[in-house]
């Protein structure tokens, strides 16, 4: 009993000293990082206008993203691939309303949503200037007074190359059409339980004669995205639904972006963008699809995509006038009715 | 000393490079308290803030520290490199107007490897590799056609850094691309020893090798190995490579990578005068060979071993998979064993990728 005790003092003390490391580090550790509010706090003044006109965007009752207000009739401009059905915003001011889904840019991943009801919103003001040069500060704006994110622009603007789509089969031609030959381990075909000797007759209800016609249909997609195989096993018909595969990630083995999902989740859809602004700040996936500020307070971009461990993309606010115009034909076209979310990542590319 | 030799290197520059850098450098230095920050705001104190470690406080400070950050950027770009050394691709920072590049001694692999040295516009020169220092990750490589290359200076060993420094990262992470120049990252040091920097400047596989600057364009740290968070950016302090800088120009390596050095697996009784084992762990070299508890180690590859520290040191010495004859005395009993050195696994630190 007395070595008992001796335990629980020892116990003690450890635990005493433990505690007083991890007091240490707790007050010690964060406060020297780039990341804190005693840092955000000084661009308080910078983004002071455009977080009024940022939202944050609903699927369900789960925050999906971010938006920026783009109309003073309250269109709202955000990240597409991101949303379901059904929408809604909640704006600085802290209310919840419906939004509905009226425009889709698949190129650009963006989407365009109009806030129901009649409310007094203000447009954001995009840059007129060029993009600010590698090293700038920026902003991510959230609902609040402070800044969600900070970071410096890293690469100036560029093309980012849609990443290759692979479904993870080897095919042969045969009388039938498209044969499996092979399916390669841990792909989306193993995934989705295609199997040798498959025959592929549709890649969602478009008919493929042979092998180049299926790869060819499936590179017109993206990483992430579903497909719906028709397929013939022996004597029966299945429709097998398969998301494809990444092809570096196949070919490689997951070393390829294990060290990018250090830190957090990336976006779904990260890659082919016709042009982009990349930088340093950390954002989650959710936190995509809203403005990003520069010191002047300008909106200079609006993040598309958390692209891996050390960085983010913007579309640049050049850029977004153009979109934003051939978006708002669409929605007066359509009238926003037939659209649904899911439709957003199952579109081909058209490129 | 080591560094003559760098100055050495510098001071027969050619006359335009090296006033591009001086003009810089006196740009850096000089610009604050006069052009830039006297037609703003001559409060703004930017030393406090990027070498004394505080935070921006105003819009103000913010927009000098821009400024700065904008003309540090363009300068640390031009003299970062891709390495690509057979299929692997790393970064590089070119340190001298005649081409010597620092990287990571897991970039370069073995000294004396044909590479190739991607410079900012794309262009691709011939390299070499030289030594690696692979305890602290230091590697050296040289670019093996005639300059002069634009470079930055390495900092002083001299000037300690500081928890909170700012400080400013660039490489080419996922490795080199067609279109892209040198990424570059914002952030401030966590912690220093004797090993590593940490930053919060993230860092991700093909950054390795490439260069940690302080704000005035000094390397202080070349990019090395990164953990799960994303303040876990580890970079080999500088004076890594100022203090082995003869050994590495002569293509020497030495050392283990961190986490991968030898082991036989005990642990010493460090109430004992000699080398006694108070526990061999199941399933090492160690246990293997037939240690037991209460063995006194007299002699490790042949070599006297006086107490513990010793037999560590003499266990440092050797690579993984070395055969040791071991002399040891147990109870009046002296026997020789024979042992395989095995080796660390830590799972604590992932390198980098190339």
């Amino acid at each position: 009993m007395v070595f008992l005790r001796v335990n629980y003092l020892l116990r003690g003390i450890i635990w005493g000293v433990i505690g007083l490391l991890l007091s240490l580090s707790v007050s010690t550790l964060p406060a020297s990082e780039r990341n804190t509010s005693l840092v955000k706090r000084a661009f308080r003044d910078a983004i002071r206008e455009v977080s009024r006109s940022t939202v944050h965007v609903m699927s369900d009752g789960r925050r999906v993203a971010l938006g920026a207000i783009v109309t003073d009739e309250g269109h709202v401009l955000t990240k597409a691939s991101e949303l379901d059905q059904p929408l809604r915003c909640q704006l600085f001011e802290g209310r919840i309303v419906d939004a509905t889904l009226v425009a889709v840019n698949e190129q650009w991943d963006l989407a365009l949503l109009r806030l129901e009801g009649d409310r007094e919103v203000t447009a954001v003001q995009w840059s007129e200037s060029e993009s600010p040069p590698v090293g700038s500060w920026l902003a991510t704006t959230g609902l609040q007074t402070l800044p969600i994110s900070i970071g410096v622009v890293s690469v100036a603007e560029r093309e980012i190359e849609r990443r290759r789509p692979a479904l993870g089969v080897v095919l042969e031609d045969s009388t039938r059409g498209p044969r499996v030959h092979r399916v390669l381990e841990n792909s989306a075909a193993a995934q989705a339980g295609l199997r040798i000797n498959d025959v592929v007759t549709h890649l969602d209800g478009e008919p493929m004669s042979d092998r180049d016609a299926l790869i060819d249909a499936i590179r017109l997609r993206r990483p992430g995205g579903r497909v719906k195989l028709s397929v013939l096993r022996g004597d029966e018909t299945l429709e097998i639904d398969a998301e494809l595969g990444e092809w570096t990630q196949l070919v490689h083995g997951d070393r390829a972006n294990f060290q990018d999902n250090l830190g957090g989740q990336l976006s779904n859809r990260r890659s082919g963008f016709p042009s982009a602004l990349q930088h340093d700040t950390v954002l989650r996936p959710n936190q995509c699809g809203g403005p990003l500020v520069g010191l002047d307070g300008s909106v200079v971009g609006l993040n598309i995509a958390r692209a891996s461990r050390i960085g983010s993309y913007a579309i640049p606010a050049s850029e977004i006038p153009a979109i934003l115009e051939g978006l708002l034909a669409q929605a007066t076209e359509t009238g926003g009715a037939e659209l649904v979310a899911t439709d957003v990542e199952d579109t081909a590319d058209p490129d | 000393m080591s560094l003559s030799h760098i100055r050495g290197g510098l001071g027969s520059s050619s006359p335009s490079a090296r006033c591009g850098w001086l003009l810089i450098l006196a740009l850096l230095v000089t610009a604050f308290p006069s052009s830039v920050v006297a037609s703003e705001s001559s409060e703004v104190d930017l030393e406090s803030i990027f070498f004394g470690g505080r935070e921006p406080q105003s819009l103000a400070e913010l927009q000098v520290m821009e400024r700065h950050q904008q003309e540090l950027a363009k300068k640390a770009v031009a003299c970062t490199v891709g390495i690509i050394v057979g299929s692997a691709h790393g970064s590089g920072v070119i340190i001298s107007p005649d081409g010597y590049v620092l990287t990571a001694a897991h970039v370069g692999g073995v000294p004396n490897r044909a590479a190739r040295v991607v410079l900012p516009d794309g262009r691709q020169v011939r390299g070499k590799t030289l030594g690696a220092y692979r305890t602290l990750d230091a590697g050296l490589m040289k670019i093996e056609e005639p300059g002069p290359w634009p470079y930055a200076e390495m900092a002083s060993a001299e000037e300690p850094l500081r928890i909170g420094q700012w400080c400013l990262v660039t490489g080419h992470p996922g490795g080199y691309q067609e279109g892209r120049s040198p990424v570059v990252r914002l952030g401030r040091i966590l912690l220093t020893d004797r090993f590593a920097i940490t930053t919060d400047c993230t860092l991700v596989g093909g950054d390795s090798g490439g260069p940690l600057f302080d704000m005035e364009g000094r390397v202080i740290g070349i990019n090395s190995r990164i953990g799960r968070l994303l303040t876990a950016n580890m970079h080999v302090p500088i004076n890594a490579y100022q203090e082995t800088w003869d050994r590495l120009v002569k293509s020497e390596e030495w050392g283990h990578f961190p986490g991968t050095g030898p082991f036989i697996g005990v642990r010493g009784d460090t109430e004992a005068a000699t080398a006694r084992l108070a526990e061999v762990y199941p399933g090492t070299p160690a246990a293997q060979a037939g240690l037991q508890p209460g063995d006194v180690i007299l002699k490790f590859a042949e070599r006297v071993v006086s107490d513990f520290s010793s037999l560590q040191l003499l266990v440092n010495d050797t690579q993984p998979g070395d055969k040791v004859q071991i002399e040891l005395r147990r109870g009046e009993q002296e026997l020789t064993l024979e042992l395989v050195v095995g080796q660390q696994r830590s799972p604590s630190r992932l390198e980098l990728e190339p």
